[in-house]
């Protein structure tokens, strides 16, 4: 799909059909009125309506903004995807109210993505979408950076979507780590890459138990992306990559096993939000750090009962191998804060824990952290791009529950409520303290895969995190 | 929902929305498959709502009975939910006149959900209207095959009503009831049984699943006489199980779910009792139901018990759960011991998971020693559209219900093959003159889905009676 913005009078466009948005027919031309009052369209609950003679295709919209926008227009997009058109027309200005652009394009882009690597027939989608700007009010140039950006978020959205619904037979974390090359090369930033090697000698030993079994190795990547102009701050984004995760001897049961491929969502996510800096010219200095890892069983696999030591020597009691997330994530943690000075802003962002799912239900990212403030801001940020959040709060009573007989802490308690929180603590105990209050872990376990569509999200993975972080870094300049 | 046969050569329906089924393109006007092809009409994109010409296209690649049936209940699920309340389409489409009754199956099945315990449900009229213009029938016979299939559509509905009737709101009493009313209105033999007259004929096996309910068992017993002479006797006994949560032997909570569809056999009954008169069959039919309800209490009967049956067989119950076979072993006994010279006696219950998981649960198991009267229910599978499947009887099977401590056991010793197990056990309650007039029907598969298939929404899909009126109606001419 390829949109353009048009400006009526200057550019003649053969349109197929033109998408119009309906509230009360101010758009609609004499004849079409008829017909929608003939049909009562503002008590169907149809909400969009071919007219092929006039060229039509009405959606019966009441919100003019925002989610609503977003959804109502992927359906429309999918719906008009069936009918083949190949040029597509919206003007911005609907019944007087002008659009946003983002809302537009993140509807439309979002919306009619599909991930067709593994069919044998392939959609072909070729459509030109021709948004009209003539009747705007804003600044030609306002508009188009608006365009712009959203174009940059989205395509790295479905990026991130594209790697983590690839089978972990084609997506080791060396895939990963080859991505992050390509991206680093892209958009110009640093890129490390770590093998097993230098985890040895540099003590991340949980991060090394976790991938023991696996034939692929474990592979630490570090971006760093510098502005052109002076730093304004400094953000830490780690991500958990996960290419694929059986639970290791602690084994999952086959239905909780088949969608494992989307364990590496954080790291994906991570890896979306680095590919997207350089072009918005972000003004903060970011760093993106991913444990690609795969967990699996074998006769090389960490065992429950093992006393594992991370990289800033707390000792680890492993419970639960399928608890292998947080373990992954210690190190790394350990690794950014040991190699990167004056953090203003550090995240980890994870599919966690189930318990995430069970407490919020599968579309909203759980946000966990010492600084009030700052989850203040990761909630507007939550505003403004779509991507819900809700806080899941610490308590003192919760924090001692981690804590184990025969090494300083467990990475999992068993059947003690509270799982996504104490995940949480977990990682809190790799948590420098002059960064504790820089700190947010986002669980994403829920938003980042779905196997039936929600929203503008279609079956399998939605790029959750990558809108809502970014949004979060463009709102610490204002 | 009102269905109305009009020519459109003489009358004219205004502000209809036309249903068109396409098998091909090809069938239709010039500018229509212009038009149909540049929207992309295929497989892709079934159906197209072309407002300005008030049509609706819907693909149907084959016109066979079923197909007909599926895509018009389809057409008229999606044209309702979006509000359309006048609804008009040919006989004769695609070069073919298609079977009345099969329009009206799909139609009347289709436009089915039940409501009863959703507040405020207001029931959206439509009206529908069949143009029978260029139909090589005459409009007396039409009218009479339209008659037929709505009597017909109308008791598998009752039969729905009835069976997705929760277990509070419907118990053996209720069904009882159910019967004389029906009795009543068609001018049948009714005969109702209490506990009392349970324990009087010896019918402990019955009794003892229902003692821990606080219903009384009813034993039911309708008699349909034609108004001509009869040319056969038919004897139906049905499975009336109005709750079962297994007794002692205690379903799992899911598993126990759904299990006020337990009473479908004995409903399934009552639906083809009340058509018969309407539909002026001219066959005697038996309609048997054992009404029961199957609980857990101080009172229960319990696994090891030793039962006697009616006709002196002892059973060990192994299972309290495997309590449909106990009630019929009673009911088949008594329509034995009270009606000579039966042409073909059959049994219809929910009987066995083991035929869902033999069948898939589209599928009514149908088990018999008689090849004829097998082959004879696969001709009526065939034209009612309901799917049927065989299990064969051998040799080896019958050893699994043995009983080392008394004639035979109610539980298989292993799950091989249970539906089959469930029939030889019923077996042992068939006259030797009998035997090859027997014919048993398990439908714990299709009679109760909570996903919708085919035209059968939420719940009871009134599965057995199309399927059975199919087996009498044509009985004597095969």
């Amino acid at each position: 799909m390829n949109i353009k913005l048009i400006k009526q009078n200057e550019k003649k466009t053969q349109e197929d059909i033109e998408i119009v948005l309906i509230k009360n027919l101010k758009n609609a031309n004499k004849k079409d009125k008829g017909i929608l009052k003939s049909i009562d369209f503002t008590k169907t609950s149809k909400k969009t309506f071919l007219l092929l003679e006039s060229k039509k295709f009405y959606v019966h919209c009441t919100v003019f903004k925002g989610e609503t926008l977003k959804v109502l227009l992927s359906n429309t997009i999918r719906e008009l995807k069936q009918y083949n058109f190949k040029n597509i027309k919206i003007a911005l200005v609907q019944e007087n109210k002008e659009l946003s652009i983002k809302d537009i394009c993140e509807g439309l882009i979002l919306g009619s993505y599909v991930y067709e690597r593994y069919k044998a027939k392939k959609t072909n989608f070729k459509t030109s979408v021709f948004i009209d700007i003539m009747a705007s009010k804003k600044e030609l140039q306002s508009i188009e950076l608006e365009f712009k950006n959203t174009k940059i978020i989205t395509s790295s959205v479905n990026m991130v979507r594209d790697i983590v619904n690839t089978t972990a037979e084609d997506y080791s974390p060396e895939t990963m780590s080859l991505d992050a090359k390509k991206i680093a090369k892209e958009n110009d930033l640093d890129c490390k890459v770590y093998g097993e090697d230098y985890l040895v000698k540099n003590n991340m030993h949980t991060m090394l138990a976790v991938g023991r079994a696996s034939r692929h190795e474990s592979k630490l990547i570090h971006l760093h992306y510098k502005p052109k102009t002076k730093a304004l701050g400094k953000v830490i984004i780690v991500g958990k990559g996960l290419t694929y995760d059986s639970g290791g001897l602690s084994l999952k049961p086959t239905a909780g096993m088949i969608n494992m491929k989307l364990d590496k969502g954080g790291g994906s996510a991570v890896l979306g939000v680095m590919n997207s800096l350089r072009e918005l010219n972000y003004p903060y200095e970011v760093h993106g750090i991913i444990g690609a890892v795969e967990n699996m069983i074998g006769g090389d696999a960490f065992k429950p009962g093992d006393v594992l030591y991370a990289k800033n020597k707390v000792s680890i009691e492993v419970r639960n191998t399928d608890a292998e997330g947080r373990l992954v994530l210690a190190d790394c943690l350990c690794y950014a804060q040991d190699e990167i000075k004056d953090i203003d802003y550090i995240f980890d962002v994870a599919t966690l824990t189930g318990a995430c799912i069970t407490a919020l239900g599968t579309y909203s990212t759980g946000i966990m952290g010492h600084n009030d403030k700052l989850k203040t801001k990761m909630k507007k940020a939550s505003k403004n791009s779509g991507e819900l959040v809700a806080e899941l709060p610490f308590n003192s009573y919760l924090k001692p529950i981690i804590n184990s007989k025969i090494a300083d802490i467990t990475n999992s308690t068993g059947s003690a409520g509270g799982s996504s929180i104490l995940a949480a603590l977990f990682l809190d105990r790799f948590i420098k303290k002059e960064n504790k209050n820089k700190w947010l872990h986002l669980d994403i376990a829920g938003p980042s895969y779905a196997e039936s569509p929600w929203g503008y999200n279609s079956y399998g993975a939605t790029g959750a995190g990558v809108r809502l972080i970014l949004e979060f870094i463009n709102n610490l300049k204002k | 929902m009102k269905i109305t046969l009009i020519n459109s050569e003489k009358t004219k329906i205004n502000k209809a929305l036309e249903i068109v089924l396409v098998k091909k393109l090809s069938h239709l006007s010039s500018k229509e498959q212009v038009l149909l092809k540049k929207l992309n009409f295929s497989k892709d994109n079934k159906n197209i709502l072309l407002l300005e010409k008030n049509k609706y296209y819907i693909l149907c690649p084959s016109l066979k009975q079923e197909s007909v049936k599926i895509t018009l209940c389809n057409a008229l699920r999606k044209l309702k939910s979006e509000g359309f309340k006048k609804l008009v389409f040919s006989l004769c489409t695609a070069k073919k006149e298609l079977e009345l009754s099969s329009l009206i199956e799909g139609l009347v099945l289709g436009n089915y959900s039940f409501k009863k315990y959703k507040t405020g449900h207001k029931e959206t009229k439509i009206s529908i209207y069949i143009d029978i213009k260029n139909s090589n029938k005459d409009l007396a016979s039409l009218e009479k095959e339209c008659d037929e299939a709505l009597i017909i559509c109308k008791n598998v509905n009752f039969v729905r009503d009835l069976n997705n009737t929760t277990a509070e709101d419907y118990s053996p009493k209720s069904m009882s009831e159910d019967a004389r009313k029906i009795a009543k209105k068609y001018n049948l033999e009714c005969k109702i049984y209490g506990e009392e007259d349970l324990a009087e004929k010896n019918m402990n096996v019955m009794l003892a699943v229902g003692r821990a309910s606080r219903h009384e068992s009813q034993l039911i017993h309708l008699h349909y006489v034609p108004k001509d002479k009869s040319l056969g006797k038919f004897v139906l006994v049905g499975k009336g199980l109005t709750y079962d949560c297994g007794g002692l032997s205690l379903k799992p909570t899911l598993g126990m779910l759904t299990m006020k569809r337990d009473k479908t056999g004995g409903i399934t009954v009552l639906g083809i009792m009340s058509a018969l008169r309407d539909l002026n069959y001219p066959y005697e039919v038996h309609g048997i139901i054992g009404a029961v309800e199957n609980m857990i209490g101080g009172d229960a009967f319990k696994p090891g018990d030793v039962l006697y049956a009616k006709n002196k067989v002892s059973v060990e119950v192994r299972n309290t759960d495997a309590e449909g076979r106990l009630v019929l072993a009673d009911c088949l006994c008594y329509a034995q011991d009270e009606i000579k010279d039966i042409d073909c006696l059959i049994n219809i219950a929910t009987l066995t998971g083991a035929c869902k998981i033999a069948l898939g649960v589209y599928t009514t198991g149908v088990m018999a020693h008689s090849s004829s009267l097998k082959n004879k229910m696969q001709k009526a599978s065939n034209k009612s559209g309901e799917l049927i499947g065989t299990l064969p009887f051998n040799d080896f099977l019958e050893k699994l219900i043995h009983s080392g401590i008394a004639d035979v056991s109610n539980a298989g010793s292993s799950p091989a093959g249970g539906a089959i197990t469930a029939a030889l056990f019923l077996d042992k309650f068939i006259k030797k003159r009998n035997k090859n007039k027997w014919l048993h029907l398990d439908m714990a598969g299709p009679a109760y889905s909570e996903v919708p298939w085919a035209y059968h929404s939420h719940g009871a899909s009134g599965s057995g009676l199309r399927l059975l009126l199919h087996f009498i109606k044509h009985f004597k001419k095969q």
